[in-house]
């Protein structure tokens, strides 16, 4: 089993190299190249859930990889989203063009996503994290149009910052420890008894924490994202706000300061205040958007709040809901992105004002909309209520009722802009411009109904997920307790 | 003396890279500030990140750089506000003073130096690129092979042009 971990590596790697030869060969061959390794990384990611509580090493070439419970957890997250967003781009992309190389890019993303998540020392990390945000850059830009060029300009330059900040970091950690390696620095930093105290230390936690907040768009290191997303292909605003925010930042985050850093009490309030101001900054500017993408771009900086929140009270009840939240908000935020993108697909427009009754056109579209929309609010059976009634009590537990209070008034505010949305979009009367439109394409229809799926199973079912996939996350980060 | 010359040339070159107008200058200049800096990191027993500049910046990003520069029309290039060129000293000067301040402030602070010698000392180009590191390899082949997919998709609408003139 642990030789078919190779596979989260090899195939999409394999999948983009043959891509131009498979597009020469007509179009239904790449999209059957694609949706199949889409697939069976989906899959073999499911296949390792049994194996969730173990640490698994693997050898590639002769470097070290090894996926234990917070990478499955994320690795699951990955290659799940990646499937749905992938068989959506099969219609999705016919209005681009190109579509040998949005593939390919996806592909080397993906493979740069699994990287960070298989890597074992901080440089490795650093390398993979590039191979996604170079193909994510791209995929960006992929509309060729001023504001998609633009936008993907600004996401590479405060990236470019982002990443030189972490590579200094990476530089300071080398230079005192001797080693970069996770399990190595982990031993060295106990052994030497060097805690958050030491300025050397401070200064590398304070670089990680630039550096990779940026990537995972908290306030105040948000600045590219409410750009990025409307003009990026839906898919790719789905990916890079249900996966790549999290990963690239999000994962690396808690990789270093749950696992490898001794958790320092000063990390975690930082964590705390960035993740309260995060949360109630993003809904508020949400709530005043009227392209959607933008709208949902704030959002997700809302919902990132809500995990560093889970993160920074940092008892095992706040953490479970923060991973679980993780998993939750990539399928719940993917599907809310591929809706919009569904919507803009068929209307040509993301402006709220200018919609209108589209759900009597797009049946699909709206139901599922529903589903994204109940799930993000906290409503149950979604899964999106039990994560934050997780961090919830998690706070209510550390005796911190302000900020539960607060996590409970957002998600309130949530419903109501979520639900006023949907009502302008889908409900009310029929904009006539829009008499003559249908429903999304069929592959686009099928992942909105995958995911909205998952967000009603995952809600439903959230005791099987969380003993499978959450709580050997969070043992492994609160140490086994 | 020689590590003076080589840290003179290293600045002349990314001077030079912020000011040249043309693309293709500016993507020598980088490479030449990519080689410069190699030697430099080499030169202290730094080899894994002289390994990592050599072959991720002076390899893939010169590369890309240049291919992209080919593929540029030379009716596309634009005049551009010669503003940023008349600020740059100041800008270099205090960047130099600020790096002055956190070496020697690092350089007070940073505690194990056996640990920091001996994997200074070990390491050889050979040892570091075929053995320490092979994990990168892979992410390597993924930057080269995202910058190729990627200069072929931006320059995906230029080439259809170019077909039909």
């Amino acid at each position: 089993m642990q030789q078919s971990m190779r596979l989260f590596l090899i195939l999409p790697l394999v999948a983009a190299i043959l891509m131009p030869w498979a597009s020469k060969l007509g179009r239904r061959i790449a999209d059957v190249l694609v949706a199949v390794t889409g697939l069976g990384l989906m899959v073999l990611s499911l296949c390792f859930i049994p194996y969730a509580g173990t640490t698994s090493t693997f050898q590639l070439f002769g470097a070290q990889f090894a996926v234990d419970g917070l990478s499955l957890l994320f690795l699951i997250v990955v290659n799940a989203v990646a499937f749905f967003c992938i068989l959506y781009s099969i219609d999705y992309i016919d209005h681009y063009g190109g579509r040998a190389k949005f593939y390919a890019l996806m592909l080397l993303m993906i493979l740069g996503l699994n990287g960070i998540l298989l890597a074992q020392d901080l440089f490795s990390l650093y390398v993979y994290l590039e191979v996604a945000s170079i193909s994510s850059y791209v995929l960006v830009a992929y509309n060729l149009k001023f504001d998609g060029i633009e936008s993907a300009l600004k996401y590479l330059l405060l990236s470019v910052v982002g990443t030189g900040l972490t590579l200094m970091g990476i530089s300071l950690i080398y230079l005192n420890c001797g080693t970069i390696g996770f399990e190595a620095l982990k031993a060295v930093l106990s052994s030497i008894g060097i805690g958050a105290a030491s300025p050397v230390f401070l200064l590398a936690a304070g670089l990680f924490m630039a550096g990779f907040g940026l990537k995972a768009a908290i306030v105040p290191f948000h600045a590219w994202l409410p750009d990025a997303h409307p003009s990026a292909p839906a898919p790719i605003s789905a990916m890079l706000s249900g996966v790549v925010i999290k990963v690239a930042g999000v994962y690396s985050l808690i990789r270093i300061f749950l696992y490898i850093y001794p958790a320092p009490s000063q990390i975690l309030k930082i964590f705390l205040v960035l993740g309260i101001i995060s949360m109630i900054a993003g809904a508020i500017i949400a709530y005043f958007q009227s392209d959607i993408k933008r709208m949902l771009a704030y959002s997700s900086i809302s919902q990132i709040g809500y995990i560093l929140i889970g993160l920074g009270i940092g008892n095992p009840l706040a953490i479970m809901g923060a991973l679980f939240h993780v998993f939750n908000h990539a399928m719940f935020k993917s599907l809310l992105f591929l809706n919009s993108g569904a919507i803009q697909y068929r209307t040509g427009t993301r402006n709220i004002n200018e919609m209108g009754g589209l759900e009597s056109r797009m049946r699909v579209t709206g139901a599922t909309g529903i589903f994204g929309t109940l799930s993000i609010a906290g409503v149950p059976p979604f899964n999106g209520f039990w994560s934050k009634l997780f961090i919830v009590m998690g706070a209510v537990v550390a005796g911190k009722y302000v900020i539960a209070f607060l996590m409970v008034f957002f998600s309130i505010f949530t419903l109501g802009y979520f639900l006023l949305i949907q009502r302008r979009v889908f409900f009310g009367k029929l904009n006539m411009k829009w008499a003559d439109i249908k429903e999304a394409p069929l592959t686009m229809s099928l992942a909105m109904i995958f995911l909205a799926a998952t967000c009603l199973l995952s809600g439903i079912f959230f005791s099987q997920v969380v003993q499978s996939v959450i709580e050997p996350a969070a043992n492994l980060l609160m140490g086994g307790k | 003396m020689l590590l003076w010359i080589l840290l003179g040339l290293l600045l002349v070159f990314l001077v030079l890279c912020a000011i040249f107008r043309d693309l293709l200058y500016m993507a020598i200049s980088l490479a030449l500030a990519s080689i410069i800096l190699a030697i430099v990191l080499f030169h202290y027993g730094a080899n894994i990140a002289g390994v990592f500049e050599l072959s991720v910046c002076a390899g893939l990003i010169t590369v890309l750089f240049v291919s992209t520069v080919s593929l540029t029309k030379d009716s596309d290039q634009k005049v551009e506000s010669r503003v940023p060129v008349y600020f740059l000293p100041f800008i270099i000067l205090l960047f130099l003073g600020l790096d002055f301040f956190i070496v020697r402030w690092l350089s007070g602070t940073i505690l194990p130096k056996d640990l920091t010698q001996q994997a200074a000392s070990t390491a050889t180009f050979q040892s570091v690129f075929w053995t320490e590191r092979t994990a990168d390899m892979l992410g390597q082949i993924g930057l080269i092979l995202a910058g190729v997919f990627g200069i072929l998709a931006l320059f995906r609408v230029a080439s259809k042009e170019k077909q039909h003139e």
